[in-house]
């Protein structure tokens, strides 16, 4: 992208006004609702229902210190993060085991396997919302965080696997080969050559999941129901829920921001990461 | 030796495949094959005893006025929503790649942005936008003089539905731009030299060369969104409206999950999820063979 790409792009003046006040337009359609949410978390409710759109008269940071309490946005987060790094580490060992063993081993039932994980990316995961619902319960891991870990990180392995197959299988044979001549066994091979070789693959899962993992809400919502463990999106669904009745705007509108702030730290960092881990990621599958 | 050797590659597939398909089936594989078998039962969830009622809760689905109203809904919204990223996504990513604009970087990254965001926060704040007396689109459309409805959009049972459209439509349109534009920009740069020197128009150069080429995004993005349609719309509606006003916005994944965890009809929830498991293979099915068409090559 960029640099001596574009060399041939249009100059001309009408239509280069044009795009540019096209892509303001959107950039504003983007923008603007997030800094209202912005400007809201920092006023109080009066001040809000005067003075919908101009700035804060008096900058209420306290919000934040309501919605950290009464949102229970501290618990979330902390919930979040957990959920999503445990989940992080199931799915991606899983799927990349299974992937590499896939993409370079012929064993008996390797079709098989492959054509159940494959299989698997076709069905909406929607339709597993109830049966999983009884299966937790079965496990006695309903409304429990490691029961949330298991079902985000193995819902994510046919879909994972898929993406790291490809790149496990560019690699060329002669490293297994080389590795084995030097007498290292099948695991450190795995761990010490092809898995740090297969990096940008597994940078790309982590990043899909990722996102996939910290955004996620029906699940927790339908699997979770003790105060103290819900993660951030369900606490502000119940959060916003609980505000028909009394709305606090200010704090309701800083919860929303506790919540954005994590995703966009991470998008300012990884952006171009993101960008094509995302878009590869989904265009392999 | 070699039956050392042997017993060590057996012993390490093993382990790199067993767990996690064990795992896997108890997690995933089992609760779909369990959904299509409890959607032969009558079952409350509660007790322990199912009661097995055959094809009734399938019977019962043809008969559910609801049923048409949530799998039409589903079709518009995948319909609509298909219609405006894909126009929006392409008209972003054309002016991005070969118009000549300042900040184009910053541009890309910013519109990508809402993807990143949880519909939960997308949700709630278009319900901002939308509030009845406070939100900026009734300030905009009172400007134009578009009337509204007296119930808000959310709350109104002609706009209920459609009103839930455009806050999927916003957080999805960055990433559909991206993929656009890293199609657009692996197109040789010579084909645009050589249209340049016959001195075609913009819309000429994207109507017969730009479109052709990127036509495998276009048709993967078409089954990707009408896929996520089906199988995400429920996440939205069930925040904005809950299938409101009187079912009038109701898709197929809200009334599954309102007949299970509100009604405690765990069987008929269960028919209702076969149901849109068959719809959504039907049509990605139908769409795939629409689009095996001969591609273009450079």
């Amino acid at each position: 992208m960029g640099g001596k790409r574009g060399r041939n792009r249009r100059k001309m003046n009408g239509i280069s006004v044009l795009g540019t006040l096209l892509l303001c337009l959107a950039a504003a359609a983007v923008v603007m609702p997030l800094v209202w949410v912005l400007l809201t978390s920092l006023k109080s409710n009066q001040d809000f229902y005067t003075n919908v759109w101009g700035l804060p008269k008096e900058w209420m940071w306290e919000n934040y210190g309501r919605a950290w309490e009464k949102g229970s946005m501290g618990s979330g987060l902390w919930n979040s993060l957990l959920v999503t790094c445990g989940s992080l580490l199931l799915g991606l060992t899983c799927s990349s085991t299974t992937a590499y063993v896939l993409s370079r081993y012929r064993f008996l039932g390797r079709g098989l396997l492959r054509k159940i994980y494959l299989a698997a990316i076709m069905v909406p995961s929607i339709i597993s919302l109830i049966p999983q619902y009884f299966m937790l319960i079965h496990l006695k891991l309903l409304d429990s965080l490691p029961g949330l870990i298991l079902v985000y990180g193995l819902s994510s392995v046919p879909f994972a696997s898929f993406v790291l197959y490809g790149f496990f299988e560019t690699l060329p044979h002669e490293l297994e080969e080389a590795a084995r001549m030097d007498g290292a066994g099948y695991f450190r091979t795995f761990w010490q050559i092809m898995f740090p070789l297969a990096r940008s693959g597994l940078v790309t899962v982590m990043i899909i999941n990722f996102i996939d993992y910290w955004n996620e809400y029906y699940k927790a919502l339908t699997y979770l129901s003790t105060p103290e463990k819900l993660t951030i999106p369900v606490g502000l669904v119940i959060f916003t829920q609980q505000s028909q009745y009394r709305v606090d705007w200010g704090a309701l509108m800083a919860s929303n921001v506790i919540m954005i702030i994590p995703a966009a730290v991470i998008y300012c960092i990884f952006q171009n990461t993101i960008q094509k881990g995302l878009t590869t990621g989904a265009v392999k599958g | 030796m070699r039956k050392k050797w042997f017993c060590a590659r057996n012993g390490f597939l093993f382990c790199f495949t067993v767990p996690t398909l064990a795992l896997f089936s108890v997690i995933v594989l089992i609760p779909i094959l369990q959904g299509l078998y409890y959607s032969f039962f009558s079952w409350n969830g509660l007790s322990s005893e199912k009661t097995f009622v055959a094809l009734e809760n399938y019977k019962r689905l043809l008969a559910d006025p609801v049923i048409l109203t949530a799998l039409g809904n589903d079709l518009k919204t995948a319909v609509i929503r298909l219609l405006f990223t894909l126009l929006l996504s392409l008209g972003l990513a054309l002016i991005l790649t070969r118009i000549h604009v300042p900040g184009n970087r910053f541009f890309r990254s910013l519109l990508f942005f809402p993807t990143m965001l949880s519909a939960v926060v997308v949700c709630t704040v278009w319900m901002m936008l939308y509030n009845p007396s406070f939100g900026i689109l009734n300030l905009l459309l009172d400007v134009i003089g578009v009337p509204i409805p007296d119930a808000g959009w959310l709350g109104d049972f002609r706009t209920a539905l459609y009103s839930t459209i455009p806050p999927a439509v916003w957080c999805s349109v960055g990433f559909y731009m991206i993929i656009f534009i890293s199609a657009i920009d692996s197109i040789p740069e010579t084909l645009f030299e050589s249209a340049k020197m016959d001195g075609v128009s913009l819309w000429v150069e994207t109507k017969d060369i730009i479109l052709p080429l990127v036509r495998p995004q276009i048709n993967f993005c078409a089954i990707y969104v009408v896929i996520s349609s089906m199988n995400g719309s429920y996440l939205f509606v069930k925040l904005l409206t809950n299938g409101g006003p009187n079912s009038a916005s109701e898709v197929l994944g809200t009334y599954m999950t309102t007949n299970a965890f509100n009604y405690h009809q765990f069987g008929y929830a269960t028919a209702i999820g076969t149901l849109i498991l068959a719809v959504t293979l039907l049509i990605s099915g139908l769409l795939n063979k629409i689009f095996r068409s001969e591609a273009y090559e450079f």
